[in-house]
Order: structure tokens, then C-alpha cells, then sequence
């Protein structure tokens, strides 16, 4: 029993080592689920890779108003982009599903088969050629022109 | 860039939206690379750890552990394959998306040295384990056996003690003893399913009464600890494994620490240390007579003997300080059944809450 004691107590020994290695190295655990921040620049690396939009209309302001970025479980990010009624006519993200908060009302637009995508608004998608090795697809909410969206969509870019 | 516009309908939202990066299967690889050596690692360091907290450490408690560190991360992945989840992320001891990523962000410099040090570790495997293993599998031992009455009755003096201590599963089935009429002096098991304990003529007529009953100890205690089948298990465990360095390192120290466990079960049963030291310390003398007399042959296998002898110097030297009379009467024996099982749900439970 003594043993056993021993060896349990060496066990814990070393795994509580090894959290403070990790934590000491990378920092605390991120949260789970969706975070809502105020700058794209608070977006941790490991959400994913951010998508520059390299075109907007005059209508758009960029950087985003609305920022939300997920690490667990699955890595997530999405942007807000408002007009200048402070509105969002524009969301820009990926990450798998649930949405965020904010873009709960438009779960239909992603499963329209379960409940209808708001009026006006409706999903495209890009798959960007530097994105597709990893098999990452980037969304495109909007209440735009479809024109404007498209052209948008084309010119997204992933930075240097 | 390739573009697709679709208003309204995306039909495959739930398997389609996957985010950058981390469901590539490329970084599932790294992953699991990365994980099974921090398993392995979590473990060999836990076994040497253990060593220092439960002074004396037996030899055969070091074996089993030791198949542990090989037999556990391949087996928690085949878990993980079937679906049960390990634990969420922030609760993992260690986080190896945050590794990987590190990994990746180092650049391709860091990424390539890894590499190249994971393929180290297969060639090594590939050269020193694969073909030395593949050769004994495909090889057929033919050999002239001679009837022996002195190596006949010291095995079954060395049996009969193996069966009164209660160590009869493996032991008790007809065992053959052969005595090939080889000038060379070596003790081996021969063949996986039905073993053949063989022992050549050469070392017969070189040890005494003593020392081939310890020798014949040493043998059967092989048979009793799983004999070549297991050997065979923990090298496929191993090749499963062949990229991790850390698996090489416990692979090297099984092999070292099966044989002590077969000194320390030998002489257990025969009390009789000094007889196995000093028949180990005739098997390690060089054999200069035993090759063919032709120069440029007599040479090359000088050499290669030389070779190998100088590799087995440093393991026959930790096994003699082994059975050094000032160091017996620490050897436990045989591991217990509930030891096994603490043990394995110890490294086992480490190994899960660290990825």
C-alpha cells in the first residue's frame, strides 16, 4: 500500500509538472465557445488565419465592429463589417457550427431546410486557393448586392 | 483563387465548414506523431522517477513497465480511433494543438530538423531492429544435435525448480533441450510457438555443473516471462512506433532489463549468484578459434566479432555489477497481479490527461 501511495503520489508529481511546462510555455487554456472582441488585432493566431477583404464598397468600414473568434472546440472566426448607421449588412467568417450570439438569427440561411435565412439576406461562400490545401471555406453573409458581395468575395485575401 | 457564388443554399454546411488549418490531415498527423511521443516521454520519464520513489526496483517490474511505455500510446490512440474522446482541450495536461502550432510557426527549418530526426529514428529502426529481427524469423536453424546426459539432468534439476515454485504455465509443457555440435558457445531460444532451448556444444564443455544449471535458469526464465512470442509482440509494438525516438530508448531498455530479469529469476531459483556471473563473464570472452581459417573471412569476421562484442561489453557489465554479491537479495521475482494492474492504470491515466 505503501508503494502504491508512493507511486501515486510521483504520478501526480509529474503530470503537475508537466501542465506547469505547458502553461508556463503557451499561457492559460482560451475559452471555450465563441468570444466576442473589439479588435481584429485580439484575435489569437490559433483561431485561424484571418481574411482581408481587399476590396469593400464606400458604403463599408473597415476594420470590423463586430469581431468574434472561437479556439475551442474547433477553431472560428468571424467579423462584423458595419455601414455608417452602424448597421451590419456584412459578416465574414468561418468556423463550424454553433454560430456566434450575434449571427444566431441567421442559422437559417447555413440549414434552410430547418428555418427561413432572414429577408434580404443570403450565404455565399469562397474557397481562396491558399485556404483550400486546408480545407478551409470562408462565408460571406449578406444583405449587400449580390454584385458587391461577389466582388468582394473575389477579392479576399489572406495576409502576408 | 477558385470562386463559387451560391445565394441562399449551402447545402453541406455541417462537414464543409472547417475552419484553417487544424483539420488538415497533415496537421492530424503532426498531431499524433507529437502525441505518442509525449506519451512515450510522460512515461519513460514516469518509469525513472519510480525507480528512485520505490527503491528496490526489480528487474522484472522494470520489464513490465517498460512494455507499458511501448504498449500504452499506440493502444490509447487505437481508443481514441473508436471513437471515445480524450479530454477537452483545456484540461489536458499537456495541449498539443498549441505544440504543433508552435511547431508550425517555427518555420520550415524547425519542421525540417523534426523530420529529419524522426526519420533518424526509422533508418535506425530499419537497420538495427527490422533486418537483424527478419533474419532470425526467415533463417533456418540446421544443426546437428548431439545427446548430452550432463545438460539432460541439470534441465530437469533447473525445470523441476521452476514447477515446485509454482512457475509451471509455460514451463511445464515438454520443453526439448539441444546441444548443437557447435564449437561457438552460445545459449538460445529457439522458435516462437514451440521453443527449443538450445545450447551449443562449445559452451556445454566450457561452463561446470553450477554454471550450466544457472545458464539453463536464465533460459527458462525467458520461457516463463513470454519467451520469443512476446519478444516478437514488443518489437511489432515497437515497429508500430519506429519514428519515436523515445520508444527506441525503451525498446533498448526492455531488452536490457528482460535479461536482468532473467538473472534475478535464475538466481532466485538456483541461490546461486556467483555461478550465473561467472559463466556470463566466460560467454564474454572473445572467441578467436571458432571461425574458418581463411585470412581475408578470418579478418572481416574478427572484426564484425569485435563489433559486436564491444556493443554487448557495456550490457554484460551492468549485468555481472548486477548479480555483484554486494548487490543481491534485491530482486523481488515475478510482479504481482494487482502491482500490474496499479501500475497500468497509473501510466495509463497520466497518459490520457496529457492528451
Amino acid at each position: 500500500m505503501r508503494n502504491i501511495g508512493l507511486a501515486l503520489l510521483w504520478t501526480a508529481a509529474l503530470g503537475a509538472v508537466l501542465l506547469l511546462v505547458d502553461r508556463a510555455l503557451f499561457g492559460p487554456s482560451a475559452p471555450s465557445g465563441w468570444v466576442e472582441t473589439e479588435r481584429l488585432e485580439d484575435v489569437p493566431r490559433r483561431a485561424g488565419a484571418l481574411v482581408t477583404p481587399a476590396y469593400l464598397p464606400n458604403s463599408l468600414r473597415w476594420p470590423p465592429a463586430k469581431v468574434f473568434y472561437r479556439i475551442h472546440p474547433d477553431p472560428g472566426l468571424w467579423v462584423g463589417v458595419v455601414n455608417k448607421f452602424d448597421e451590419v449588412p456584412l459578416w465574414i467568417g468561418t468556423g463550424t457550427t454553433p454560430l456566434p450570439p450575434a449571427l444566431q438569427p441567421f442559422k437559417g440561411c447555413f440549414e434552410p431546410n430547418k428555418e427561413p435565412c432572414p429577408a434580404s439576406w443570403y450565404v455565399s461562400s469562397v474557397h481562396l486557393k491558399s485556404q483550400a490545401e486546408r480545407g478551409a471555406v470562408t462565408y460571406l453573409l449578406s444583405r449587400i448586392s449580390r454584385r458587391q458581395t461577389a466582388r468582394i468575395a473575389v477579392g479576399l485575401e489572406l495576409p502576408e | 483563387m477558385s470562386y463559387s457564388f451560391r445565394s441562399g443554399i449551402v447545402d453541406a454546411w455541417i462537414c464543409c465548414l472547417r475552419t484553417s488549418g487544424h483539420d488538415s490531415e497533415a496537421r492530424s498527423v503532426l498531431t499524433f506523431l507529437i502525441t505518442n511521443i509525449f506519451h512515450s516521454f510522460a512515461g519513460l520519464v514516469w518509469i525513472h522517477g519510480l525507480k528512485r520513489v520505490l527503491k528496490p526496483f526489480s528487474p522484472a517490474l522494470d520489464s513490465f513497465t517498460l512494455e507499458l511505455v511501448l504498449l500504452l500510446p499506440p493502444v490509447i490512440a487505437l481508443i481514441r480511433a473508436f471513437g471515445v474522446p480524450a479530454l477537452p482541450e483545456h484540461f489536458s495536461l499537456i495541449r498539443i494543438a498549441d505544440w504543433t502550432g508552435a511547431l508550425n510557426d517555427a518555420g520550415p527549418l524547425a519542421i525540417g530538423f523534426v523530420i529529419a530526426f524522426l526519420s533518424g529514428t526509422f533508418l535506425i529502426f530499419i537497420v538495427q531492429e527490422f533486418f537483424p529481427v527478419w533474419t532470425l524469423l526467415t533463417e533456418r536453424a540446421d544443426f546437428v544435435s548431439k545427446p548430452n546426459p550432463d545438460l539432460e539432468s541439470s534441465f530437469e534439476q533447473i525445470k523441476g525448480a521452476f514447477i515446485r515454485a509454482g512457475m509451471h504455465r509455460r514451463i511445464a509443457h515438454p520443453v526439448k533441450v539441444l546441444c548443437p555440435a557447435v564449437k561457438y558457445p552460445f545459449a538460445a531460444l529457439h522458435g516462437l510457438l514451440d521453443p527449443v532451448l538450445l545450447l551449443s556444444e562449445g559452451l556445454v564443455r566450457k561452463l561446470d555443473r553450477d554454471e550450466l544449471t544457472s545458464v539453463l535458469a536464465h533460459e527458462l526464465a525467458h520461457l516463463h516471462y513470454g519467451a520469443n512470442l512476446r519478444m516478437l509482440f514488443t518489437w511489432a509494438l515497437r515497429a508500430l512506433q519506429s519514428y519515436n525516438p523515445v520508444s527506441l530508448i525503451a525498446f533498448r531498455a526492455l531488452s536490457e532489463a528482460r535479461e536482468a530479469s532473467c538473472d534475478d529469476l535464475a538466481v532466485l531459483l538456483t541461490k546461486n549468484p556467483r555461478a550465473l556471473r561467472s559463466a556470463l563473464l566466460k560467454l564474454s570472452e572473445p572467441q578467436r578459434d571458432a571461425h574458418p581459417a581463411d585470412a581475408n573471412s578470418v579478418s572481416l569476421q574478427e572484426a564484425y566479432d569485435e563489433l559486436l562484442h564491444r556493443a554487448e561489453f557495456q550490457s554484460t557489465h551492468r549485468r555481472l555489477e548486477a548479480l555483484a554479491p554486494d548487490k543481491q537479495n534485491i530482486g523481488i521475482g515475478p510482479v504481482s497481479g494487482p502491482m500490474k494492474a496499479a501500475l497500468t492504470m497509473m501510466m495509463g491515466g497520466l497518459m490520457w490527461t496529457i492528451a
